[in-house]
């Protein structure tokens, strides 16, 4: 498909976080070399240990954010095992997939 | 006013003090009410020192003492010009340390005992100015250094304290016995020296004969001790472990003893060049590193402690070059410009979003010279200006420091200014008041003190050595903006400036308990010297 | 940057440092004092266990001495019938019994150490001491700028730097070694892992070990902290991470232990450890005294079965049950006085006022509705409008909002349009006293300049302190009367207006509707709403900022209210609010004011912006607030210390002035309860300034988007305060900022004691203690909702943070109905008991038998 369509192969990681430990995960973000990543802040959901109310008007730091980064395959391994073990006791969801990008050079 | 009531208000200036320590001291209820006594009385002495100058004012120098053999005094009190002034300062700055502490140290237990301890060091500095003989001079110097030592350890639940007060103990008695050694000397050779008659005092010092060095040199050193200088004077930045009404009055009322005894026994000291260089060195060395560490230490207090040492030492030099007039304006100056620090040590904290926006548009630096230079000159034109100022011996030096400091202020200002010629002009109009003020206050006290200071001796450093430490000074500034040099300057200024370990707190509580088994320990220290190997 | 280690592992690190961090709390600089929960962090777990926790790992007493219950149960401030209720099987706690064994807990698990601790107590060395020194010595010079180079690269970088030229490491290592402390790593992650490789601590250990090295120095460990995860990254000056700080320990330590192991440190006194001895001295030292338990103790003259069931509980229980008690006779108390009916508020009020939620303002609210027909209201102080505040002519802004979140837009001051030239010459003379003062400072720190300074200095000073301890507030006048001299007052006013700058005409209805709707202030407006900030004015006090309103970051809210105030009163605004359902009068006016709680003062602020037709409608609140003002500052009198001598310096008027007053104020000691509910619920009732109060009105309120704002976000600064005040009483050693009288300022942004060390944590002892004894009561925050229960219960489910603070028992819960309702306590698993009076219950259980 990378080429036929001029894409190359990338890992997206979200992770769905209280917004107290998004320092942390950008933290961790830059630490492994990731240029750059997206935030979402105020999202609400069901998770194991309850309901998660999205947007607090006055309390930024009880409130859920999602965090999307995107990075080399390669890279991403050292990111996943930092993130587990962030949310190993903190609430909060990591989803990984394949994603695909036109312009690789924004993200290596 | 005849001079009996000046007699009296001198007598009563230093038993007043007492007075309040004893209130304070023995009852043992009520501890608001002691206190307020204390200070009640505290601020008796202050009056009653002021009746006593103005008292020597209208009639001339008087004595309150006890005579001996040949109509001598044997003990009592002495005023002159400089002696009444000494004791107005300290009686003054005590009164005002006890009404501070008053509302300071409110809930405190060990309050009234501060309150004590305080009006004895007031009383006993206050002998110390005005003494008639040399052997009351001593005996109250022993007594304010012992009195000071129980001042720092009234609160030894604080972090501190108790090693600072063990060194400080430790210090200041090696200074005190140096001086009671001079003492002893001198009864030996001179018997009881009083120091009314200018003329009995260089009789003793001829007496002296061959241990003219040896006294001179203990005497220094007690000095040095009390002021805090060189090698003598380590025990002088724990004490900011001690609340801050006894650091004000330490640095007030306490450390300026050295110059006091300095003046007082300069007819027996100024007689060696031995004693009066290595006095010099001692000083002009400890100023120069002292104010280096001030722009080293993170902490108020600290800028504070290391700037007196630089102070002192100044001033100590001043007395090693005869310059005894300006050694004394400049402790009494001094003294009540610590004690105002100090009290207000406690609004060093900028709040956000206050301080103003830097003014538009900078000045170009060729302006900002001018600027400064025109300013400086200024000053000093108007200080120069003032009759009398150039009189005293060491004047012409103080100007080039007063030239520093008027030059550094309007550099900094005309950095920041607002853009207008209308500030420019009403800065350099109120520097030029400031100096004019200042040279005012110079000639006049200097005028009113003038008769009663000893003459220099025959051992005394010309007063153009003084330009030496602002040489070193200089030096020592710009060698901390070599990029080569400012690295281990650095390291070495701020490892000079910070406490030694006992006087550190940290997360210690409870750090000792709970520890592993001991066949774990064992273990333990096998893998560190595996790893280590 | 190159580096030899994995990014896995330093990946892993950083989240080992992170948990490791939980044991301390940001710390934030004193200009901005924010009180904060010490265990923040831990309210994951119970709060028993936090406790346990915090007692192994920083060594604090998270539980009020024997001493302090005994005293209580002497006064009667704790009864029996208290204690029966707290060991009570169907208590509040939902505990189903208590141990009753009194059998050993088992052993108490080792307390953490870190490798130099381990090290001393066997063998007697100084290491841990001196690594301290040597961190809190660096840390001040990079702080306070001292170190050169620029700040950008880091504190450890810094260190590096100079490091390698430092006698005191020469003294301690050698030449040699002082090389090699530098060459652990050239990044501070890098250097972290080679340190605790060498250390041999295991992975498993190393949160544990670190947790331990930040909680050594809890102090500087929070500000690194409060740098690292709380301040905005790009925030000017020096800055001290927490992986830069953890990195500078650990090589020190490292050093120092394979030095001291190695045998080529220092002479440390003590006896050498020989590593074939067993059972060394030192060892078996360390070993009595694993961990300590809260004693076991009963009371002198308690009634005998309360006693003997005490006495047969597990020591750490008792403390419990006694806190228990404590905090359930002041909870009885105020659900007893709460259970009255309902004041109705005056019909036609002649003004409303709003108030911050501090409990300073429960008394100046009530002595106003005593002096007139007026209607109180209690919101957080900023007014929901969270804003970048630049007040005119000032070099940087002010974030006026709690510090949970980040201000959204920023707001100006700008002077009127006939008042530009003044306003000019206004911040010529400001900048004016910055140059001088600019001026002074490098005079002092110059080379030749601090001698003529300090003796013409000192000819100014002394006059200044003389004037300054013996008349305070005359002193006052005469420099604020040169203040106005130099730089005259212009009339300012905040500005609005969305072509300006401001935010949206949105985004302003926005807030203004969160907050009339959350206040329950949506219809029958009076003529004149006032909206009332507060702030503090103290002379010589580090702490200033702790006397400020914490609901705007720890600055005063003054602003917060102009600008509330200018929003709310814009036609837009009105016109977008009617739209949503609010209809504010054309005739009701809002105007801003500030309360200053040292004093009681309460200044109408902007009066150049009320029109003639209400001019003397807002005298006449103006005059209402003098008088409430001063009936309150008459009714706090007695309680400060001093104030029963004669002399104007000790009265609350002159203490605010007196640079030589350590106690000014009480500020919010004291404090004990959190209540959202109507104004009807509490009106009339004396609080004695112990409640925040928090206006609510259900009807308005349908979702329970409102309460949940409250509970979300003022509650949780309430809850800060108390645990601040709390955990400073508590344990006043290590989590409170000790003696005012030894504070020594570092760097501009915290205390030490004394001549260095550690910066200190929490709240001074003046704030807490009066002399020997406490003033303010150690109890847990008690949140009292008047509110549908199903709508708190909804709320509580989607926010976890409210489910961790009331399930864990961090803050208790008590909510009824309406006024006809009975009161209900909740359990930490959910489930609500109905309160009842511990004398009721007591004479229950015993009727049980």
């Amino acid at each position: 498909m990378d080429e036929i369509l001029g894409l190359t192969q990338m890992t997206r990681v979200e992770v769905v976080v209280n917004g107290e430990d998004m320092p942390a995960a950008t933290e961790l973000f830059s630490k492994v070399g990731a240029r750059g990543f997206t935030a979402v802040s105020n999202v609400s959901g069901l998770g194991h240990s309850g309901h998660h109310q999205g947007r607090l008007l006055f309390n930024e730091r009880s409130a859920l954010t999602l965090l999307t980064v995107v990075l080399p395959a390669e890279r991403a391994g050292a990111l996943l095992g930092g993130l587990r073990d962030l949310l190993a006791n903190r609430s909060g969801v990591m989803l990984v997939s394949d994603t695909w990008v036109s312009r690789p050079e924004y993200f290596r | 006013m005849t001079s009996t009531y000046g007699e009296l208000c001198l007598a009563g200036a230093v038993l007043a003090p007492l007075t309040g320590a004893a209130v304070s001291a023995a009852a043992r209820r009520a501890p608001g009410r002691r206190c307020r006594a204390a200070t009640g009385f505290a601020w008796l002495s202050a009056l009653s020192a002021l009746v006593a100058a103005a008292s020597v004012a209208l009639h001339g120098p008087f004595v309150v003492a006890v005579d001996g053999a040949y109509g001598r005094p044997v003990l009592g009190l002495w005023a002159n010009q400089l002696t009444v002034t000494l004791t107005v300062l300290v009686c003054a700055v005590g009164a005002v340390v006890q009404s501070f502490a008053l509302r300071y140290l409110q809930g405190d237990r060990t309050a009234p005992r501060f309150s004590a301890a305080a009006s004895v060091v007031v009383a006993a500095m206050a002998v110390v100015c005005t003494s008639a003989t040399v052997t009351v001079l001593v005996g109250a110097w022993v007594v304010a250094g012992a009195a000071f030592v129980v001042v720092l350890g009234c609160r030894p639940d604080l972090p501190g304290v108790r090693a600072a007060t063990r060194r400080a103990l430790s210090m200041l008695a090696a200074g005190d016995l140096a001086l009671l050694a001079a003492l002893v000397l001198v009864w030996v050779r001179a018997g009881n020296v009083d120091l009314v008659s200018p003329g009995v005092l260089r009789d003793a010092a001829g007496q002296l004969g061959g241990l003219t060095t040896l006294v001179a040199l203990l005497v220094v050193v007690a000095a040095l001790t009390r002021s805090a200088q060189g090698p003598f004077g380590r025990w002088l930045p724990g004490t900011v472990s001690a609340p801050t009404p006894a650091s004000a009055l330490l640095h007030a009322g306490v450390v300026n003893g050295g110059g006091i005894l300095l003046v007082r026994l300069g007819v027996l000291t100024g007689g060696s060049t031995l004693a009066m260089v290595g006095a010099f060195v001692v000083a002009g060395l400890t100023t120069t590193a002292a104010a280096a560490l001030v722009t080293h230490k993170p902490d108020v207090k600290g800028t504070l402690v290391f700037s007196t040492m630089s102070q002192m030492g100044f001033m100590v030099a001043e007395c090693t070059v005869g310059a005894y007039l300006a050694a004394i304006l400049h402790l009494i100056g001094h003294g009540l410009y610590k004690a105002t620090l100090f009290f207000g040590s406690g609004s060093q904290v900028p709040r956000d979003g206050q301080a103003p926006a830097a003014p538009a548009t900078a000045a170009l630096p060729l302006v900002r010279a001018a600027a400064t230079v025109a300013t400086t000159a200024a000053t000093v034109g108007a200080m120069t200006a003032i009759p009398g100022m150039l009189a005293h011996r060491g004047a012409a030096v103080l100007l080039v420091f007063a030239a520093a400091t008027a030059a550094s202020a309007s550099w900094s200002w005309s950095g920041r200014h607002p853009a207008s010629v209308r500030w420019a002009a009403s800065w350099a109009a109120a520097l030029l008041v400031a100096g004019a003020l200042y040279g005012l206050v110079l000639g006049g006290l200097g005028r009113w003190i003038a008769p009663a200071i000893p003459g220099a001796g025959a051992g005394m450093l010309s007063p153009w050595w003084l330009a030496a430490v602002a040489a070193a000074g200089i030096a020592v500034a710009g060698s901390t903006r070599l990029p080569s040099a400012r690295r281990r300057l650095t390291a070495m200024l701020v490892d000079a400036g910070a406490p030694p370990v006992e006087l550190v707190t940290g997360g210690a509580r409870g750090a000792h308990r709970g520890a592993r088994a001991p066949g774990s320990a064992v273990e333990l220290a096998a893998s560190w010297k595996e790893r280590a190997a | 940057m190159n580096s030899d280690k994995p990014v896995a592992a330093r990946v892993r690190l950083l989240v080992q440092v992170e948990e490791a961090a939980r044991v301390v709390a940001p710390l934030w600089p004193l200009s901005t004092f924010i009180a904060v929960n010490p265990l923040w962090d831990l309210r994951h777990m119970p709060f028993d266990d936090a406790l346990a926790y915090a007692d192994n790992v920083l060594r604090v007493r998270g539980y009020p001495s024997p001493a302090l219950f005994a005293k209580a149960y002497a006064s009667g401030r704790i009864t029996a019938a208290d204690l029966w209720a707290a060991l009570d099987g169907n208590s509040y706690d939902g505990r189903s019994t208590y141990d009753d064994s009194g059998g050993d807990p088992g052993p108490v698990a080792p307390r953490a150490q870190t490798a130099a601790e381990r090290h001393d107590c066997l063998v007697g060395t100084r290491i841990a001491a001196t690594v301290d020194r040597e961190v809190a010595k660096w840390c001040g010079a990079y702080l306070a700028g001292i170190l050169p180079d620029d700040a950008a690269r880091g504190f450890y970088a810094a260190w590096r730097e100079v490091v390698v030229y430092d006698p005191a490491v020469r003294s301690l290592l050698g030449r040699v070694g002082r090389k090699h402390v530098a060459e652990l790593g050239e990044d501070p992650e890098d250097a972290m892992l080679t340190c605790l490789e060498l250390l041999g601590v295991a992975e498993e250990e190393r949160v544990r070990e670190l947790a331990r090295h930040l909680a050594r120095m809890p102090g500087w460990a929070g500000h690194a902290k409060w740098r690292s995860r709380w301040a905005v990254p790009d925030r000017p000056g020096p800055a001290l991470h927490l992986v830069d700080y953890l990195a500078v320990r650990l090589c020190y330590e490292t050093a120092l232990v394979r030095a001291a192991v190695s045998g080529c440190g220092p002479k440390w006194r003590g006896p050498r450890w020989d590593p074939s001895s067993r059972g060394s001295e030192g060892a078996n030292r360390c070993l009595e005294d694993v961990g300590t338990r809260p004693a076991r103790f009963a009371a002198v003259g308690m009634a005998d079965e309360v006693g003997t069931r005490l006495s047969r509980l597990a020591a750490s229980e008792t403390a419990r049950v006694w806190l228990s008690a404590y905090e359930g006779h002041y909870r009885d108390w105020l659900l007893a006085t709460l259970a009255r009916p309902a004041v109705a508020p005056p019909a036609r009020p002649a003004a409303q006022a709003v108030f911050c939620i501090d409990v300073r303002s429960e008394g100046l609210r009530r002595h106003l509705e005593g002096n007139g027909p007026y209607e109180t209201f209690g919101f957080a102080g900023f007014f929901a409008l969270p804003i970048r505040y630049r007040s005119f002519g000032s070099a940087e802004t002010v974030d006026l909002c709690p510090v949970l979140i980040r201000p959204s837009s920023e707001l100006t001051e700008r002077p009127v349009a006939e008042s530009i030239g003044a306003a000019g010459r206004q911040l010529a003379g400001r900048q004016a006293f910055a140059a001088a003062q600019n001026a002074f400072s490098s005079a002092k720190k110059g080379a030749l300049s601090p001698f003529v300074l300090a003796e013409a200095g000192g000819f100014l000073a002394g006059p200044i302190a003389f004037a300054k301890t013996l008349a305070p507030t005359r002193y006052q006048t005469v420099r604020r009367w040169i203040h106005r001299t130099v730089a005259p007052p212009a009339t300012m006013a905040v500005d609005a207006d969305p072509a300006a700058g401001a935010m949206s005409d949105e985004e302003q209805a926005l807030f203004a509707e969160t907050a009339l709707t959350t206040m329950g202030l949506t219809h029958r407006f009076a003529p004149v709403v006032l909206l009332c900030g507060h702030g503090s004015t103290t002379e010589n006090n580090p702490y200033a900022s702790s006397l400020d309103c914490g609901a705007c970051g720890g600055n005063r809210g003054g602003a917060s209210a102009r600008a509330a105030a200018a929003i709310l009163n814009r036609r837009t605004t009105r016109h977008l609010l009617g739209e949503r359902g609010i209809s504010i009068p054309d005739e009701t006016l809002f105007v801003a004011g500030e309360h200053d709680t040292a004093t009681d003062t309460v200044t109408v602020l902007d009066t150049h912006l009320v029109p003639s037709s209400h001019l003397d409608r807002v005298v006449a609140l103006q005059s209402a607030l003098n008088r409430a003002g001063t009936g309150l500052a008459a009714e706090r009198a007695p309680s400060l210390p001093g104030t029963g001598s004669k002399g104007r310096l000790t009265r609350p008027s002159g203490r605010a002035a007196d640079w030589a007053q350590v106690r000014p104020e009480w500020g919010l000691a004291r404090n004990a309860a959190f209540i959202v509910a109507p104004r009807t619920v509490t009106a009339g009732t004396d609080l004695a300034c112990r409640c925040f109060l928090h206006s609510y009105d259900a009807d308005v309120d349908p979702d329970g988007v409102a309460l949940e704002t409250i509970l979300t976000a003022p509650m949780v600064v309430a809850h800060w305060i108390n645990a601040q005040y709390y955990f400073s009483t508590v344990d006043p050693d290590v989590l409170s900022a000790g003696d005012k009288t030894a504070h020594n300022i570092v760097a501009g942004i915290g205390v030490v004691q004394g001549a260095g060390g550690d910066l200190r944590v929490g709240l001074p002892l003046q704030s807490l203690f009066d002399g020997e004894s406490e003033y303010h009561e150690p109890m847990r925050l008690l949140t009292v909702v008047q509110a549908p229960r199903r709508l708190l219960e909804i709320v509580i489910a989607r926010n976890p943070v409210l489910r961790e603070l009331f399930d864990g028992q961090w803050v208790h819960l008590a909510t009824r109905e309406d006024d006809r309702d009975c009161w209900k306590i909740r359990r930490p698993d959910g489930t609500w008991t109905r309160w009842t009076p511990s004398e009721a219950r007591s004479e229950e259980m015993t009727a049980r038998g």
